[in-house]
C-alpha cells in the first residue's frame, strides 16, 4: 500500500508531471522519425540532466523510453518505414492495413496494444523485479545461442512466399551482420580497407533502406494507379471485435516482451520478432498475415513496448542493463549517484517507486496522445504519394545519417532501398534478412564464445536445463507448422 | 488453368538469358563467388588467440548455402516458372537515377543541395507541377528538418557548399 | 482529398512563418557566440567515451563562451576520428577524444595519423584495469589467483580481442611466467559479469565503475589491480607491481587537438577544459564510476601518458603477433 502511493508521487508534483509531459512528447517525435530512437534521444539529453535532481533525471530518461518504442510504430503504420528498428515487425501488417485504408484502426490498435504491454510489464517490474532479476545470472552464453536458434525457427512462419527463397534471404541478412571487425578475433570482415565498415553495417540503414526506400521505389511503378482513399475510414479507429480479437495476443506478447526485456542485451527488437511470429503461429487467421492484420499489430506492439519494463528489471534490480537504451538510462543513473541493485530496492523505495509510477504515468500519456491524435495522424495517408514520398525521403536520409554522422550509412539505406525493391519483385521476403541480421551476430557469437568456454566440448550444450528446452520449442516450432497442416 | 499455360508460353518463347529466372540466379551466383573468394583474403588469427572456428569459416559456411540454394531455386524453376513481372516503367528509372544524382551532389557538392534536388526531381516527375508543393518539399521542408537535426537535437551535416554557410 | 490539402496548406503557412521569422533570429543568435567547436568522437551513443566527452563538454563551452558540437566519427577503432581531424584547419575549432583504443589503431598502422601530429590538452579519465572474479572462488586472493595459473590456463573474460583487456591479461600471464590465458572475447561488460556469477568464465578484465555495483554488495570480488598505486576504493587489494608481475595498464580518455594549434588558443582550451572537469559535475561524474580527481592532468602529463601508452600497446601487439 505504501508503495502504491510513493508510486502515486509524480502525479502530485508539478515538475515531475511536466519532465513526464516533455519526455513523454520528446520521446515520441524521437521515435517517430526514422534513424532517431530512445536510445540515441537519451544520450543527446543526458548531460542536461545533469542540471535535474536524479528522480527527475531519471524519470525524464524512462518517459523517453517509453514514449520512443511506442513512436516508432507510427511511422511503421503510416509510411512503412519502422520509426525504431523495434518497429520493424509492426511494418509487417500495419502498413498494409493503412493502405486498405484504415490507418487509424491499424494505430489505435497499435496504441493501446504498446499502452496494455507497457502497463503490464511495469507491473511485473513492480512486483517481481528482484526475483526476475535472478534469471539473468542464469543465462550464459550458451543458452543466448539456444534463446537465439529458437528465434530463428520464425523463418519457418515468418513471411509469405517460398520457404527456400527465405533462407536464401536469412542467410543473407545473418551474412550482412558478419561484416566488420570479428569481435571474437579483431579481424576485419568484408571491409575491403574502409575503416568505417570495421564497426560493421548498422540495423537501421538497412531497415529503413529495405522498408521505406524501396517502397518509395515501388510507389513509383504505381503512379498511374488512383488510389481512392476516404478519409472517414481513414482516421475510424479500432471496434470491439477487434479488441476481442486481439486481447489474447496482446496479453501473450505482453508476457513475451517482458521474459525477453529481462534478459540482458536483448531488447524490444527480438522481442516484437517473437511476439509477432507466435501471434501468427496462434492465430486461427494466419493467412492474413502480411496483409493487414490487426493481431500481427497487437502482437509485435504489446511484445516492444513490454519490453521496456522488462528492460528495467535487470537495469535497476543488477546494474546490467537489459537493452541499448537501458544502457543510457543506467549511464544516467550512474552520473547521479544512484547505485542500481538489490540495495537500491531496500534503500530507496521512494526513488524506486517514483520511476515506476513515473513509467506507469509515461504509457497511459503517450496512450493519450497516440489514441487522439491517431485521427490526426492517419490523415498522412491522404496526403498525395508525390509530395509525401519526396519528404519521407528527405527524414530517411537525414535520420540514418545523423545516427553515427555518416554519409556511408546513406549510401547503404539507398543500396538496401534498391536491393529490397528487387528482392520483393522476385519473391524474396524483406523480413528474413531483418532476422538474420539481428540474430545473425548473436547466433555467431554465442556459439563461438560457447565453444571457447567448453575447450570446444560441443556436448555441454545438452547438459545445461535452458538450453534443451529451447532446442525442444525449437523443434516444435519447426513441426507445429508441419500438423497444422495436417489436420 | 489456361492462363497458366499462356503464361509458360510467353516465358517459353524468350532464350533462357533473359529470363527473370536466370538474371537473378546469374546475379546471386556471381556475387556469392566474388564474396566467397574476398573470404581467403581474411587475415589469420594471432596463435594465442586461435581457438575453435576462425573469423572466415561461417561466412564461408553461409556463402556456400546461398549458392546451394540459389541454384536449387532455379533448378526448380524450370519445373515451374516463376510469375511473370510487369515491366517496369519509366519513372521507376528515373527515381533510381535520382538516388544516383543524390549521391554525386553529396559526395561533390553538398548534403542538403542532394536532398532538395531529389525531392524536387521525384515530386516533379511523379506529377507534382505546382510550383509552391515543389518549394515545399525542396527547399521549406528540407530546411525545417535541417533545423530540427541541427539546432534542437544538435547534430552537426556534413560540409557543403550550403552548409557551409551556415557551420562558417 | 480536399480537406487534407488545406490542412496541409495551413501547415505549410504556419512552417513558412516559423522559417521566415523565428529562423534567421535563432540563426543569429547562434552566430552571435561564434562558430561551434567540433568535439569528434568515435564511440556510439552512450558509451564510456560518449559519456565522458559529454559530460566533458557541459562545461567547457561555457567558459570558452563558445558552443562545442559533438561529432561522431565512427571505425578503424578511432583511426576514422583520427584521420578527419586532420582534414580540418589546425586553429583550435576542434578537439577530438583520444583512448587507448587510439593507441591500439595506432599501433596497429589503422591510421598515417602519428602522435607528433597532435597537440595534447587535458586528460579525462584514467581508469586501472582490474582482474575480477566470483568471491565464491578461491582465486579471489591475489596470491591463489597466481598460483593457480602456475598449472592452468584461467579463462579471461574480455571486452573485445586486440585492445587494452586482453593485453592486460596476456602481459599480466606472460611476465608472471604463469600458463597463458584462455581469452574469452565479448561485446560488452555485461555478459562478462553475469558469466562470472554463473561460473561459466574465472576472470573478468574489468574497470571499476563497471563492476561496482556487484562489488559493493560482495558478488564480485577484485584479486589484483594493475595501477602503480592501491586504489582509494579497493586499498586491500594489491597491485601487479606489488606481486613482483610489473604491469601497469588502464583504460585512459583524454582530448587533443591538430599539433600546429596558436600557442595562445592551446592554453585556452587546455584550461576552459580543466576548468570544466574540476567543476562538480565531472567530479561527481568521476566518483561514480570509481574514480577520484587524479584522473584530470594537463597537456603535459597526458602528452608523456599518451607515449608510453602507444609504446606499450605497439610491444604488446607485437609480442601477441598482431604487428608482423
Amino acid at each position: 500500500m505504501d508503495n502504491l502511493l510513493l508510486m502515486m508521487a509524480p502525479l502530485f508534483s508539478s515538475k515531475l508531471l511536466l519532465v513526464l509531459l516533455f519526455g513523454t512528447l520528446f520521446g515520441l517525435i524521437l521515435g517517430v522519425l526514422p534513424g532517431l530512437g530512445p536510445t540515441t534521444g537519451g544520450a543527446l539529453i543526458l548531460p542536461f540532466t545533469m542540471t535535474l535532481d536524479p528522480l527527475s533525471a531519471i524519470v525524464l530518461l524512462t518517459s523517453i523510453y517509453c514514449a520512443g518504442t511506442y513512436g516508432g510504430a507510427i511511422t511503421a503504420v503510416l509510411i512503412n518505414t519502422p520509426g525504431t528498428p523495434a518497429a520493424a515487425a509492426t511494418c509487417l501488417d500495419g502498413y498494409p492495413l493503412a493502405q486498405k485504408g484504415e490507418a487509424g484502426r491499424a494505430l489505435g490498435m497499435a496504441t493501446v496494444s504498446s499502452t496494455v504491454g507497457g502497463i503490464f510489464s511495469v507491473v511485473i517490474l513492480v512486483f517481481f523485479a528482484p526475483i526476475l532479476a535472478k534469471l539473468a545470472y542464469e543465462f550464459g552464453q550458451p543458452e543466448y545461442f539456444a534463446l537465439a536458434i529458437f528465434g530463428l525457427t520464425m523463418l519457418a512462419s515468418i513471411g509469405e512466399g517460398s520457404p527456400i527463397k527465405n533462407l536464401i534471404a536469412a542467410a543473407f541478412g545473418i551474412l550482412i551482420s558478419t561484416i566488420g571487425k570479428d569481435f571474437m578475433t579483431s579481424i576485419d570482415r568484408f571491409t575491403y580497407g574502409i575503416n568505417e565498415l570495421s564497426v560493421g553495417i548498422g540495423f537501421i540503414p538497412v531497415v529503413v533502406g529495405l522498408f521505406a526506400i524501396s517502397e518509395m521505389l515501388t510507389q513509383s511503378t504505381l503512379l498511374h494507379q488512383v488510389f481512392k482513399r476516404v478519409a472517414l475510414k481513414a482516421v475510424k479507429l479500432p471496434s470491439k471485435e477487434d479488441y476481442k480479437k486481439t486481447w489474447k495476443t496482446i496479453l501473450r506478447s505482453s508476457g513475451i516482451g517482458s521474459f525477453i526485456g529481462v534478459l540482458p542485451a536483448e531488447g524490444g527488437t527480438v522481442a516484437s520478432l517473437i511476439g509477432y511470429s507466435e501471434a501468427k503461429r496462434f492465430s486461427k487467421n494466419p493467412e492474413e498475415f502480411g496483409k493487414g492484420s490487426i493481431e500481427g499489430i497487437a502482437g509485435a506492439e504489446a511484445a516492444n513496448n513490454a519490453a521496456t519494463g522488462g528492460a528495467m528489471v535487470p537495469t535497476l534490480a543488477l546494474g546490467i542493463p537489459g537493452s541499448a537504451t537501458t544502457a543510457v538510462i543506467l549511464t544516467g543513473l550512474i552520473i547521479h549517484g544512484v547505485r542500481p541493485g538489490p540495495d537500491l530496492f531496500r534503500e530507496q523505495p521512494d526513488f524506486l517507486y517514483g520511476i515506476f509510477g513515473a513509467m506507469l504515468i509515461a504509457n497511459i500519456l503517450f496512450f493519450i496522445f497516440g489514441f487522439f491524435g491517431a485521427k490526426i495522424f492517419a490523415r498522412i495517408t491522404l496526403v498525395p504519394n508525390k509530395i509525401l514520398w519526396p519528404m519521407i525521403f528527405t527524414v530517411s536520409v537525414c535520420g540514418t545519417y545523423s545516427l553515427s554522422q555518416s554519409i556511408l550509412d546513406v549510401w547503404i539505406m539507398l543500396f538496401f532501398g534498391v536491393l529490397g525493391f528487387f528482392m520483393r519483385r522476385f519473391g524474396f521476403s524483406v523480413v528474413p534478412v531483418i532476422i538474420g541480421l539481428i540474430l545473425g551476430e548473436l547466433v555467431e557469437g554465442t556459439l563461438r564464445q560457447s565453444l571457447v568456454i567448453f575447450d570446444g566440448n560441443w556436448l555441454i550444450f545438452f547438459t545445461r536445463p535452458i538450453v534443451v528446452t529451447f532446442f525442444i520449442l525449437s523443434f516444435i516450432a519447426l513441426i507445429f507448422p508441419l500438423l497444422k497442416k495436417k489436420k | 488453368m489456361n492462363n497458366v499455360r499462356n503464361k509458360k508460353r510467353a516465358n517459353k518463347s524468350l532464350p533462357f538469358f533473359f529470363k527473370d529466372e536466370f538474371k537473378v540466379f546469374s546475379v546471386i551466383i556471381i556475387v556469392s563467388t566474388i564474396l566467397l573468394i574476398s573470404t581467403f583474403s581474411f587475415d589469420t588469427v594471432p596463435p594465442i588467440l586461435n581457438r575453435g572456428i576462425q573469423p572466415a569459416t561461417f561466412p564461408k559456411g553461409l556463402l556456400v548455402l546461398i549458392i546451394v540454394l540459389t541454384t536449387l531455386i532455379y533448378y526448380l524453376s524450370f519445373k515451374k516458372p516463376w510469375k511473370k513481372e510487369k515491366e517496369l516503367p519509366k519513372n521507376f528509372f528515373l527515381t533510381l537515377l535520382s538516388f544516383i544524382f543524390f549521391i554525386i551532389i553529396s559526395k561533390t557538392l553538398d548534403f542538403f543541395l542532394a536532398i532538395s534536388f531529389l525531392s524536387v526531381f521525384v515530386s516533379y516527375n511523379w506529377g507534382e507541377k505546382r510550383f509552391f508543393y515543389l518549394l515545399l518539399v525542396g527547399i521549406i521542408f528540407p530546411f525545417i528538418v535541417f533545423v530540427f537535426f541541427e539546432m534542437i537535437l544538435g547534430l552537426r551535416f556534413p560540409p557543403g557548399i550550403i552548409t557551409n554557410l551556415y557551420y562558417y | 482529398m480536399k480537406k487534407s490539402f488545406k490542412l496541409f496548406l495551413a501547415a505549410a503557412v504556419l512552417v513558412t512563418e516559423f522559417f521566415v521569422v523565428a529562423l534567421p533570429l535563432m540563426i543569429t543568435s547562434a552566430k552571435a557566440d561564434g562558430h561551434p567547436i567540433q568535439a569528434i568522437t568515435h564511440a556510439g551513443f552512450g558509451g564510456g567515451t560518449d559519456v565522458t566527452t559529454r559530460m566533458m563538454l557541459l562545461r567547457t563551452r561555457r567558459y570558452l563562451k563558445q558552443d562545442m558540437q559533438l561529432v561522431n566519427k565512427k571505425g578503424g577503432g578511432g583511426a576514422a576520428s583520427m584521420d578527419y581531424m586532420m582534414t580540418l584547419p589546425a586553429d583550435g575549432q576542434h578537439t577530438l577524444t583520444w583512448t587507448t583504443g587510439h593507441a591500439v589503431s595506432m599501433a596497429l598502422g589503422k591510421t598515417k595519423v602519428k602522435l607528433s601530429d597532435m597537440q595534447p590538452l587535458a586528460r579525462g579519465t584514467d581508469d586501472p584495469q582490474l582482474f575480477v572474479v566470483n568471491c565464491k572462488n578461491d582465486i579471489k586472493d591475489a596470491k591463489k589467483f597466481i598460483s593457480a595459473q602456475k598449472s592452468k590456463s584461467l579463462k579471461y573474460g574480455t571486452t573485445h580481442v586486440g585492445g587494452i583487456d586482453d593485453v592486460s591479461a596476456i602481459a599480466f600471464t606472460k611476465k608472471g611466467k604463469l600458463t597463458d590465458p584462455t581469452i574469452v572475447p565479448y561485446k560488452g561488460v555485461g555478459p562478462i559479469k553475469t558469466n562470472l556469477i554463473k561460473g561459466d568464465i574465472d576472470v573478468g578484465v574489468l574497470n571499476l565503475g563497471e563492476a561496482v555495483t556487484e562489488i559493493e554488495d560482495g558478488t564480485l570480488c577484485v584479486s589484483v589491480v594493475l595501477a602503480s598505486n592501491r586504489m582509494e576504493k579497493l586499498s586491500n587489494v594489491p597491485t601487479a607491481t606489488e606481486l613482483g608481475i610489473p604491469v601497469v595498464l588502464s583504460t585512459v580518455r583524454g582530448f587533443v587537438t591538430r599539433k600546429g594549434v596558436p600557442a595562445d588558443r592551446k592554453k585556452q582550451l587546455e584550461d576552459a577544459m580543466i576548468k570544466a572537469m574540476e567543476h562538480k559535475y565531472f567530479q561527481s561524474f568521476l566518483t561514480d564510476i570509481g574514480l577520484d580527481s587524479t584522473s584530470v592532468v594537463g597537456a603535459d602529463e597526458w602528452g608523456k601518458q599518451m607515449e608510453v601508452m602507444l609504446a606499450e600497446m605497439t610491444a604488446q601487439l607485437k609480442a601477441l603477433g598482431y604487428i608482423n
